[in-house]
Parts: C-alpha cells; sequence; structure tokens
C-alpha cells in the first residue's frame, strides 16, 4: 500500500502540474492552506492536497450536489459523467458535470481521457450527503477477527488470506456497497433484527440504542455489532452501522439530495429607503446596547459562573434595564467578549483597555469593529435562555453546540447580496440554499439546520447588513471589504451611522438630546454628567441631582459644568438646567466620611474593579468606594500581602496606609493586545489576488511544467512506427516501437503495453 | 429631505419646533401620534396602538400616514416604523360587531382571522356560537368583555351594532349659549357613533360640550363624575346652559340616591356598596340610559370599568384633557368608551383666544435655619409637610397678591395645617374639604363676584371649578409632584379673561428641601405639555 500511496501522490503532483495558472489560481483561492506548501514545489503541494486535514478543510465547505458526486465515485470507482448519471438516477448530466468541475476546482476528483476519478486520499474523507457512519475501510483495524470472517464472508470474497489488510478492506467495502445484503441480515439475525434494520435505515444508518434497548431489541442489536461492526459515537447513545451496508441498501443518493441547489427568486421588498433607515436603526440599536452593557460591567455586578458562563440572570437582568430580551443581549454580550471589550475575570466581567480605545472611536468606526469581530466568530448563540439538560443556556454556555463558523455566514451573507437592495429572499428558500451550499457547516445540533440559517440572518439583521431578508447597502460594502476594498466600507459604514455631531438639544425638563449620532467625546462628558434614558433611537440624557452631582465627585467645577453644556447645547442652557446646577452645587462636598483602616487607590478604575471582584477582596474586606478608590478595614500589612498574593504590586506610600498598586501583568487581561484586525486590517482570512499570483509564479519556476496532452500526442504523433522513451506518471519509464498514440501502445520485448494518453508526462524519440 | 422630522423608532418620533414647517407637521402628527412630551425644542411623538386605531376609526389610511412621516423626515425612516403603521391600522376593521336578525353577530374578514382570535380560550368563551367561517354570535352582555378582550388580543373589533335609543329626554342649549366652533366640531364627530372620547384641555369648555351632546341626542343620560364637587359643577352649568328641569336631575351620591331622567354620579359611588352587599353599580345600570358620559376618563376607575362593559349598547361619551392614564389602562378606554373622536391641542386654542396665555413660574423661598433643621429631622413621609410651612412662603405670597391686586386669585396647596396657617396669616377665607357643601359655593360665588380678594383652598378644587375669572393661583405645596393636580391647578386659571390678561401660575417651592425634587417632577410635566416656565428668587418679587 505504501508504494501505491506514493505512486499517487506522485501521480497527483503530476496532475495539479497540468493545471493552467488561471486553475491553480482557483485551486489556491478554494484552498488556501495549500499556499503553506508551495515553497516545497510540486510533489509538496500535492502531499498536503492529499492530507487529510487539508482535505476535511476542504470537504467541509463541498455543496450536496459535490458530495452525492464523491459519494458515488466512492460506491462505483472511476466513471463516466454517463455513468455517474445512470447510478445517481439523476438523468442530468450537465449538473453532474458541474459538480464534477466544481470537484476539479478543488483537486478533489482528477478527470482523464474523460474518466473520472477520485483524487488520492479523498475516498475515506468523504462525507456522505446522507450523514452515514464510518466505512468498513476505517472500520477495518478496529474490528474483531470474527466481525472481519463474517464482512469478508457477505461480500462474498474468500482466498483473502494473502492480501494486504486495507486492500481486503477495500474490497469488502466495494463489494458491500454494490450488494444489498440487509435482507440475508433480515433473514439470518435473532428476533427483532427486521425492526431494528428498518429503524437503521430511517435513520440513515444510526439508531438510538436506550430506545432499541427499551423495546427489546438487544440481542439484535449484539448480534449486529457483531456481525458488521456496528460501532458507538460520541455520546456512547447511538450506534452507527457501517455506511457501506446502508449504502447498499439505499443507495449513494439522500431522497431529495440534489445536484443543483434551490432556486432562489427575488421577491419585491421594502423601498430603498426604508432599508436604509431600518439598517441605520438597527445598527444604531446595537452600538447603544453595546455601549450600555459595557457601561454596565464597569461597576463590577456583572458575575460569571463558575464554569465561565454568564448566568441568564445577569442576562435577564440586563435585557431589563436595557428593554431588551435575553437574545439580544446574550448576542451583545458574547460579541463584547469577542471583541475583547469585556473580559471575564474571577468572578466578574468587567471592560478592558480596549473598550475605551473603542469608546473613543467615531460611531460608524465602533459599528466595523463590531461587524468584523461577528464575522469572524465561530459562536452563535440562540439558545440563551432556552432550557437544555435542566439548565437554562447563558452566555457563552454550550458553546459545543453553537459553532456556526465564519465562512457559513460569510457565503450565507454573499447569497442575501446577490439580490437588489429593496429585494428579500424567502426564509425558507433562502435557507434551503445555504444548506445546499454548505451542509456540513449547517448541521449542527439541538436544531433543523434552516433554524440555525435564520438565526444567522437575525444575527446579521442586528448590524443592520440584513432587513426583512433582503441586502442594505452596506453589505455589500462589507463583503467588498473582504478583497480589500476598505474605503468602501468606511465610506458605506459611515453613510449608515453618520458623522458624529458635536451638540445637542438642552431643553426646560432637564434632558439633552441627540438628533444623531455624537461624538464620544460628547458622549462621555454626557454620560457623566447626566444618565442616558435611552439606548436606542435618538439618544437622550436626563440632568439629575445625582447626575450633577456625580461630575462634581469628579472634580468638575460649577464653572467648568456650565462651560461644557454651553459648548455642546444647540439651545443654550434653560434655565431650570441652571438652577438645577445651583441647587447641586449648594450641597455638593458637605460631608465626607471614609471609615477605614487602608485606602487603596488604582491607576484605573479597570483595576480598581478587577481588585473587588478578587475572591480575596472579601478576605481582606475591600469595598469600592469610588471609581479608582477601594478602603479596607483589614491589617495594611495584611493587604499588601494579599495583593501580592493576587499578582499586583502595591507599595507603601507614606505613613497614611495609603497603597498604590498597579494592574498585575498577568492572567486576567490577556486578553487586551490589539489584534492585528481589530481595526480592519482585512476582514477576510482568504487570499488575496497578488499572494496567489506569487505562489503561482513560484511553482512555475520550481518546474517549467509538462507539455500539454495535446502536445504530448502531436510529439507521439511524429513518432509512430519509431522507437520511443516514454515517462509515465509515477515517473515508471517505458521503451519500446510506438504502434498508436491514444491510447498509446508501445511494442517492447513483453508485448504491447497500452498506456493512457493523459498518464504520459515527457515523451522522447529515438 | 430637510423637514422638521427624526423618526428615530415607532415610539420616537422628534419633531424639531424651530423648523419653518413644524406646525404643518404637527397638524398632521396630531391625527395619529400620541404627544408624548412637547418641551421648548422638541417635541417627542409615539405611534402606538391606540393612537393608530384611533386614526384608522377617524378614516385615516396607513398611506396618508406612511405619506406624512416620509414627507416630514429628515431621514430615511425605518421600514420597520413603516410596517408598524400598515400591519397595526389593517387591523382596525377587520372585526366587526354588527346586529343581525340572529343577534350580535362578530365577523371577520376572512375565516383565518375569526379562527386566529377564537383559538385565544379566554376569547372564545365570550362567543355564544360559531353561526360560519367568518361569524359567530354573540351575547349582548358579553359585548364589551369581548372588545376588551379582542383589543388585548390587538385585534380591535369596529362596533357597528345600533345603540339603544333610551327613554328619550329632550334637552335644549340655552339660546345665549354661543358654542364654539371647535365645541360643535367635537359634538358632530363624535355624534355619528354614539361612542368614543372628545379630549379638550382644561379650560377649553368639556362640560359645555357635553351638554350639547346630550341635547343632540335627547335622551337620558347618566354622567359619572370623579366627586362631589365635579358634581356639583355639572348640575350648576346644566341649570345654567340648558332648559334642564331641576326635578329633572337626580343625584345618586353619599348622600342622595335620586334616579331620574339625567342622573349624576361619582366613580367612588359607583364602586361601592350597600350595607345589603347590593351594588350601587347594579342599581345605577338598571336605568334606560341613552347616554352615558364619563367626566375625566382618564381616572376612570377599574370598578367602573365593569359597569361600562355592561353598558356597550347605550351611547358612551367619555371627556378628559388627556388620554394617557397613569395605570396604562388607555386599551380599556377605548375598547369600553370608544375610539378618540375629537381632539385640539390647547396651543391651538390659545392662539385663538379661547384659553389664556398661561405665565408659570417657579419662586424659591430661602427656609430659616429652625424649618431647616425641623426638615432635617422629620421622618421622609413628613418632609413635604413641613417644607410646605415654610414661613417665607407666606411673605412671598403676601406680595404675589399685592402684585396682582384687583386680580381673582387662588391660593392652593395640599397640607391643611399649613393653608389654615397661611389663611389667618393673610386673612383669606379657606375652602378644604372639611368645609361645608354650602359654604364652599357660598366662598366661590364671592370670589366670582370680586367680593373677595383671594381664596385660600385645598386639593377639592384640583378639578371641576367654575371660577373663569380667577387668573392667578399661587401653588404653596403639592402631592408628591402629581402629574396630573399640576395640569389640574393650572386648568383653574386659563380660561380666557374678559380684558384678555393672562394667567398667572406661581409655584413656590424651598431651597434645600424635598420640595425641590417634587417640584422638579411636576415642573417637568408642565414642560413636557407645552408650557414654560421660569425660575426665580424671592428676592426678586418686589
Amino acid at each position: 500500500m505504501g508504494a501505491w500511496r506514493h505512486a499517487g501522490a506522485v501521480q497527483f503532483s503530476d496532475q495539479l502540474r497540468r493545471r493552467s495558472p488561471d486553475e491553480l489560481r482557483t485551486l489556491l483561492r478554494l484552498r488556501p492552506d495549500l499556499l503553506d506548501a508551495v515553497d516545497g514545489g510540486w510533489g509538496a503541494l500535492a502531499r498536503r492536497a492529499s492530507s487529510p486535514i487539508s482535505l476535511s478543510r476542504t470537504l467541509v465547505d463541498a455543496d450536496i450536489g459535490m458530495l452525492v458526486v464523491l459519494e458515488a465515485l466512492v460506491v462505483a470507482g472511476r466513471s463516466t459523467v454517463a455513468e455517474l448519471d445512470e447510478l445517481l438516477g439523476t438523468d442530468d448530466p450537465i449538473g453532474v458535470t458541474d459538480a464534477i468541475e466544481r470537484l476539479v476546482a478543488r483537486a478533489l476528483v482528477t478527470v482523464d481521457a474523460g474518466i473520472v476519478r477520485l483524487a488520492p486520499a479523498v475516498g475515506p474523507m468523504v462525507t456522505s450527503a446522507l450523514g452515514l457512519p464510518m466505512s468498513v475501510i476505517d472500520l477495518w483495524s478496529e474490528l474483531p477477527v470474527p466481525t472481519r470472517a463474517a464482512l469478508i464472508e457477505r461480500a462474498g470474497l474468500d482466498a483473502t488470506d494473502e492480501l494486504p489488510p486495507r486492500l481486503v478492506a477495500r474490497a469488502v467495502a466495494a463489494r458491500l456497497r454494490r450488494t444489498n445484503i440487509v435482507p440475508v441480515l433480515r433473514a439470518e439475525g435473532p428476533g427483532g433484527i427486521a425492526e431494528l434494520l428498518d429503524r437503521i435505515l430511517d435513520g440513515r444508518g444510526a439508531v438510538h440504542v436506550p430506545s432499541a434497548l427499551d423495546d427489546g431489541l438487544g440481542p439484535a442489536l449484539e448480534w449486529l455489532v457483531v456481525e458488521v461492526g456496528a460501532v458507538t459515537s460520541d455520546d456512547a447513545e447511538v450506534i452507527g452501522v457501517p455506511r457501506d451496508v446502508v449504502m447498499g441498501a439505499l443507495g449513494p443518493l439522500a431522497p431529495g439530495a440534489a445536484l443543483r441547489p434551490p432556486g432562489l427568486v427575488p421577491l419585491t421588498g421594502p423601498p430603498a429607503d426604508g432599508v436604509q433607515g431600518s439598517s441605520a436603526q438597527a445598527a444604531g440599536r446595537l452600538l447603544d446596547l453595546m455601549d450600555s452593557v459595557v457601561r454596565a460591567a464597569t461597576d463590577g455586578t456583572l458575575s460569571v459562573r463558575r464554569d465561565g458562563a454568564i448566568g441568564i440572570r445577569e442576562v435577564r437582568r440586563l435585557a431589563k434595564a436595557f428593554a431588551s430580551d435575553e437574545r439580544e443581549i446574550g448576542f451583545v454580550l458574547e460579541l463584547a467578549l469577542t471583541a475583547r471589550l469585556l473580559v471575564r475575570l474571577d468572578q466578574i466581567v468587567a471592560p478592558t483597555d480596549l473598550a475605551g480605545t473603542w469608546a473613543t472611536l467615531p460611531r460608524w468606526r465602533r459599528w466595523e469593529v463590531l461587524v468584523r469581530t461577528w464575522l469572524d466568530q465561530q459562536q452563535i448563540n440562540p439558545l440563551i435562555g432556552e432550557k437544555i439538560d435542566g439548565r437554562t443556556v447563558g452566555v457563552f454556555d454550550h458553546l459545543d453546540l453553537v459553532t456556526v463558523g465564519a465562512p457559513a455566514r460569510r457565503h450565507l451573507l454573499a447569497t442575501i447580496d446577490r439580490v437588489a437592495v429593496g429585494e428579500v429572499l424567502d426564509p425558507e428558500a433562502l435557507a434551503a440554499a445555504a444548506v445546499w451550499r454548505q451542509p456540513n457547516r449547517w448541521r449542527l445540533p439541538v436544531a433543523r439546520p434552516e433554524a440555525w440559517v435564520g438565526w444567522t440572518v437575525e444575527e446579521a439583521s442586528r448590524f443592520g447588513l440584513v432587513v426583512e431578508v433582503g441586502p442594505t447597502a452596506v453589505l455589500g460594502a462589507v463583503l467588498s471589504a473582504a478583497s480589500g476594498a476598505e474605503d468602501e466600507l468606511h465610506d458605506a459604514a459611515r453613510a449608515l451611522l453618520g458623522e458624529d455631531g458635536e451638540h445637542v438639544v438642552l431643553q426646560s425638563d432637564l434632558t439633552a438630546t441627540a438628533l444623531g449620532a455624537v461624538t464620544p467625546e460628547l458622549t462621555a462628558t454626557l454620560d457623566l454628567v447626566a444618565d442616558r434614558e435611552r439606548v436606542d433611537g435618538a439618544a437622550r440624557w436626563r440632568f439629575s441631582e445625582a447626575t450633577l452631582r456625580r461630575a462634581l465627585d469628579r472634580g468638575w467645577t460649577v464653572e467648568e459644568l456650565r462651560d461644557a453644556l454651553d459648548r455642546v447645547s444647540l439651545t443654550g442652557r434653560p434655565q431650570p438646567l441652571d438652577y438645577l446646577i445651583d441647587d447641586v452645587a449648594r450641597r455638593h462636598g458637605r460631608i465626607r466620611v471614609l471609615p477605614a483602616s487602608a485606602v487603596i487607590v488604582t491607576e484605573d478604575d479597570v483595576t480598581a474593579i478587577t481588585l473587588a471582584g478578587l475572591r480575596r477582596a472579601d478576605r481582606i474586606g475591600l469595598r469600592l468606594i469610588a471609581p479608582t478608590v477601594l478602603t479596607t478595614t483589614a491589617a495594611p500589612e495584611d493587604v499588601l500581602d494579599e495583593l501580592r498574593a493576587a499578582g499586583h504590586m502595591p507599595t507603601m506610600d507614606g505613613d497614611v496606609l495609603r497603597l498604590t498598586t498597579t494592574a498585575p501583568t498577568v492572567e486576567t487581561f490577556h486578553g487586551q493586545d490589539l489584534p492585528a484586525d481589530w481595526l480592519g486590517a482585512g476582514l477576510d482570512p482568504g487570499v488575496h489576488d497578488d499572494e496567489l499570483a506569487e505562489a503561482v509564479l513560484q511553482l512555475a519556476a520550481d518546474d517549467p511544467g509538462p507539455a500539454s496532452v495535446d502536445e504530448i500526442g502531436a510529439a507521439l504523433g511524429r513518432g509512430v512506427g519509431r522507437q520511443v522513451r516514454l515517462r509515465l506518471a509515477g515517473e515508471r519509464i517505458v521503451r519500446g516501437v510506438l504502434l498508436a498514440v491514444d491510447p498509446v501502445a508501445v511494442l517492447d520485448e513483453g508485448g504491447v503495453e497500452l498506456v493512457d494518453l493523459a498518464r504520459v508526462a515527457e515523451v522522447e524519440l529515438g | 429631505m430637510s423637514g422638521p422630522l427624526v423618526v428615530a423608532g415607532a415610539d420616537q418620533l422628534l419633531l424639531r419646533t424651530d423648523h419653518p414647517e413644524a406646525e404643518r407637521c404637527r397638524a398632521e402628527l396630531a391625527r395619529f401620534a400620541e404627544l408624548v412630551t412637547a418641551p421648548e425644542s422638541l417635541h417627542t411623538y409615539a405611534l402606538g396602538d391606540i393612537g393608530l386605531w384611533n386614526a384608522a376609526s377617524a378614516g385615516l389610511s396607513a398611506e396618508s400616514v406612511i405619506d406624512t412621516l416620509l414627507r416630514y423626515s429628515s431621514a430615511p425612516v425605518p421600514h420597520g416604523v413603516l410596517t408598524t403603521v400598515t400591519d397595526t391600522m389593517a387591523r382596525f376593521g377587520s372585526l366587526t360587531l354588527r346586529r343581525a336578525a340572529e343577534g350580535l353577530v362578530l365577523a371577520g374578514d376572512e375565516p383565518a382571522l375569526l379562527d386566529e382570535v377564537l383559538a385565544d380560550p379566554a376569547a372564545a368563551a365570550l362567543v355564544e356560537l360559531r353561526i360560519d367561517s367568518t361569524s359567530a354570535l354573540v351575547l349582548d352582555e358579553r359585548r364589551g368583555a369581548l372588545k376588551q378582550r379582542l383589543v388585548e388580543l390587538r385585534h380591535p373589533v369596529d362596533d357597528l351594532a345600533a345603540m339603544s335609543p333610551g327613554l328619550a329626554h329632550p334637552l335644549r342649549l340655552d339660546a345665549d349659549l354661543d358654542l364654539r366652533t371647535y365645541q360643535r366640531d367635537a359634538v358632530a364627530s363624535w355624534v355619528p357613533s354614539g361612542s368614543g372620547v372628545i379630549v379638550l384641555p382644561c379650560g377649553a369648555g368639556k362640560t359645555v360640550t357635553a351638554l350639547a351632546a346630550m341635547a343632540s341626542i335627547g335622551a337620558q343620560t347618566l354622567v359619572l363624575t370623579t366627586g362631589q364637587a365635579a358634581l356639583d359643577q355639572w348640575r350648576r352649568e346644566l341649570l345654567r346652559f340648558t332648559d334642564a328641569d331641576p326635578a329633572d336631575l337626580g343625584e345618586y351620591s353619599a348622600r342622595r340616591k335620586e334616579l331620574r331622567p339625567i342622573t349624576l354620579t361619582t366613580y367612588q359611588q359607583l364602586a361601592t356598596r350597600r350595607r345589603s352587599g347590593v351594588r350601587h353599580l347594579d342599581e345605577v345600570q338598571a336605568g334606560d340610559w341613552g347616554l352615558v358620559i364619563y367626566d375625566e376618563v382618564h381616572l376612570l376607575p377599574s370598578a367602573v370599568f365593569q359597569l361600562t362593559a355592561g353598558l356597550q349598547s347605550r351611547r358612551r361619551l367619555g371627556l378628559t384633557a388627556t388620554l394617557v392614564r397613569e395605570d396604562g389602562r388607555e386599551a380599556d378606554v377605548f375598547a369600553l368608551v370608544g375610539p378618540k373622536r375629537f381632539d385640539v391641542p390647547w396651543k391651538d386654542l390659545e392662539a385663538q383666544g379661547w384659553l389664556a396665555p398661561a405665565v408659570c413660574t417657579e419662586i424659591r423661598v430661602t427656609a430659616d435655619r429652625a424649618e431647616l433643621l425641623a426638615h432635617a429631622h422629620a421622618e421622609p413621609a413628613t418632609r413635604p409637610a413641613v417644607a410646605a410651612a415654610v414661613s417665607a412662603k407666606r411673605r412671598v405670597a403676601e406680595r404675589l397678591l399685592a402684585r396682582h391686586e384687583g386680580e381673582p386669585a387662588l391660593v392652593i396647596g395640599t397640607h391643611l395645617d399649613a393653608l389654615e396657617r397661611v389663611a389667618a396669616e393673610l386673612d383669606l377665607p379657606i375652602v378644604t374639604g372639611r368645609t361645608p357643601a354650602n359654604e364652599r359655593e357660598q366662598r366661590y360665588g364671592e370670589l366670582r363676584a370680586g367680593r373677595l380678594p383671594a381664596l385660600v383652598v385645598s386639593n377639592v378644587a384640583n378639578v371641576s371649578l367654575d371660577l373663569p375669572e380667577v387668573s392667578v393661583a399661587i401653588q404653596l405645596s403639592g402631592s408628591w409632584g402629581s402629574r396630573q393636580e399640576e395640569a389640574q391647578r393650572l386648568g383653574r386659571i386659563v380660561r380666557p379673561k374678559a380684558d384678555g390678561r393672562p394667567a398667572h401660575f406661581y409655584t413656590l417651592v424651598a431651597n434645600d428641601t424635598v420640595e425641590v425634587d417634587l417640584a422638579r417632577r411636576r415642573q417637568r410635566f408642565l414642560t413636557e405639555q407645552g408650557y414654560h416656565y421660569d425660575i426665580i428668587d424671592a428676592d426678586a418679587i418686589a
């Protein structure tokens, strides 16, 4: 088998070498992980392309048309298009051809002289379009000897003792796929086998063990395990029969599996103006909610469960506070944590330094950061608030269930973007198309693939990328940014959210209202001197004694307060607001008592929150009394020890029991490094054209490449009747008198050898 | 686009009042959106179910509403807002109630709609019989409850069933009474349907408008009022402006239990029972009323909703200055009394001279050290009373009365001890809840006649007190920042004056006391209603 693999790899490298530069670029774009192998030349490229990891990366994005054809090839071996069409029963040779072209582009099959073959190592990697369990080829080495013997017998093979085990396994698999052995199993098995087999065929090769046992099918199950090598899945509750057995009974095609994608017909949607308005409204709401959630975390009261998830109670609390719902708040929290605006500490969630940076960006830039994060985010968690296993799902909870993957999200958005702004797609048709396009991405636990697609659309609409399953103007820009059109995205984001304003309307009802987006500086000022009343729509703040006192607590003077309000007001300073300021100023600062044995002053509020959130804080009685000030009633020496033990560097400051500390440089804030693409170095981890062109040039330099088949054919045409030396793919040399060109016939001492013209790599005429 | 409107969401339509088109836009918005706040620069409107259904019931189309939003908006209107308009308005009238041969029939546009609403167990229980796929039979006594439930399900029914005429009782308006144009319009809007609410600002003559409605119906009428003072006021107006025979006027109250062709009662009375356990409500309901009038319908208590649910075959007229209810039961008013039929902003009436312009002023007084200490030591619940009694208020009130000499004035407050002290110190008579009715009327009469320069009054004067020539109100204290109280007190003085002088509404607030915060809450409401007020220090009052 080793020799076979080697030969296969070499053959495959020749196949790759024959690709035109355009085809090669396409291959590298579709399988970008191959770029890493370019340095090693064609051989390395072929080996990488045949590696399980590379193949699994490619196959996870294969569409149902490709998977169906691959499966037919696994069953039938090399075939012509007509044969595949007949085997599939599709009566759609063009559909088969299209699927093959997509497979060829990805180097998953090769086509020589009309014969379609699986590329090396692809067969075992093919994920059934049916989602069937493993093949006996992959199971063989793990199967008990009696099971192997039973399978060999049922496959009708004999004299296999001398053959390598893998060859036997392949032979058994091939026979089983062609032969329906289910009637035989029904006839031979113990009581209950017929029902069990029906369940297995209905379940596409799998059966739920506990219910089978409950129904008295245990003996049949045990018998089947021994006879056909059924195996247990990861969760131990499902037993799967080898796919070869099921395919023998069902055929290779899943019912309804189509070679072509379902049609998508654009429908008339909301008018373009309405789309833009809704898009801006959604984007604005998301930003406001994010801002509110991040600010809500600054007081250190947003707690984390022991398992790292944020419990549903916290989510509900925020949802109530911000007139939202669990799903929306959950989404915002997960986005905030993924974007590293928030970080989970020991017991609480706290804002990071990045949150501070983010808050200083213009609104449209803040939106860009969030949308980029989301596009690359792996998880989607629509289950927040749902009960699973008796527990309500919280934020960053059950992530094993919620991975959709960025590529699926991008493809889905690209599909939506194909229709014009003002047109929409039927949600069910879109879901069907998305699932056809990437079935392996959307097959997820808990819900049907269509539901996952719907949830992803819902998330997109939260950014204003999608309105009523139709694209918005900004969606195209986001997708274009993936290919480097950054300016286009900036322009679209600006158009969506507008430039930040520097003024608000101050009114006698003690409110400040923004008629659009305002600068982060203005937002920060208003957040200090007033309370935000609305988190969506036109932002509105309300002044009160408490809010103005807050500003004075921060060291603002009354004059500074008035100056600041004068600067930002479009409408002057209303008299009631003036009186309110006076009322507060008159009473402010009269009393200040701080009972404490030690005061800890930190350099920033995040550090203070971190300290307050430490489990050790309880032990030393730390209390957060101001944004950067904590007090304790513990002995200063104990405080010093505990803070040092927690990784801080406290120092005594004079004799007033004052401690200065700096934030720890390890553990809690490890997530604060600015990600390279955080502000837009590129949306798509995919490959840019320049990189592809360079790779192709590099491969060309490694080997100028073989002559084309036509050139080889032409050369051979001139040598009929003459001595030739042919180097075949696989490096074998054939010498003799050339009798014919296609197929190539060479007469040597052993007789006439026939060779596919496509396999001839070099010709030397004597 | 450069219109005056910013549509930030269905519940946040911001109107820039300094925009040249603001007035036109406001007039159009008033047809379908509820004014939420109206401070000086930005007015906030909201699109809600009730407002849009009111608009639909008035014949406004969704296209017309959308056209207004698009025409005046300064930025693209979110599509969600437009679909909210379309969906919500389409719901009104898709279900109807009509009188047919078999009885009262609930009918839907299409079978699916009736299936949907009757899938609700509560709604299904109120339906007697499914006649066919699009109609069902409803018993008369369940008519109100069903309408309420359908509003809760967001499928408001258009009640087109004919009203019971009730026993006839002709009533004519006094020949000298010249109804104002808007009062005629209000009655004309209400009469065709015979149910619904007329919204007029305080001082705009709601009672007279209701009398005109009574005259146009000419049937026995039950009038539900907010209290004894209001009931007395109604009686006075009936006798003054109509040809009602006093013998035909009945009073069903704590002091009398008369049921006559025109019966006046109070919400409180209907919510209680006789000692025998019989509900007053049931006794009153037994009358063959051709019209039921709900004065200050925004105060309609829950118990009376029950009565109203049982009176769905009678004509119903709600009167109010605001549809906003503190308990959020606007939908019940819509379902049981009826949609808003008429509304006119007070600004319009002020511009037309039907309301006196009001000058609102908050005057800050300084409590002395002893008073501040007493305030500091007081329990939180009693601090307002301590603040109300700050002596400087009396001095300021005196100066204000002197400033407005010759103008009838009210000195209003909530805390009786403080009021009595001020009355004694200013040598003015006082009217409180404890004052006998005849003495109250005598005092009011003296004030009207100009024999008294001013009157000290408690909360009894908050509603239904008609003192048209009073143009000065000095508010010494209020009830924990009640929004309604502030508007009602202001409403006492905005009746237009013969000489065209403006009304002055003063609020005295003691610095550094709980009053500052309470006053701020009350004034927020006034500001949101569009009134402007100035704050000055007591020293500025000469």
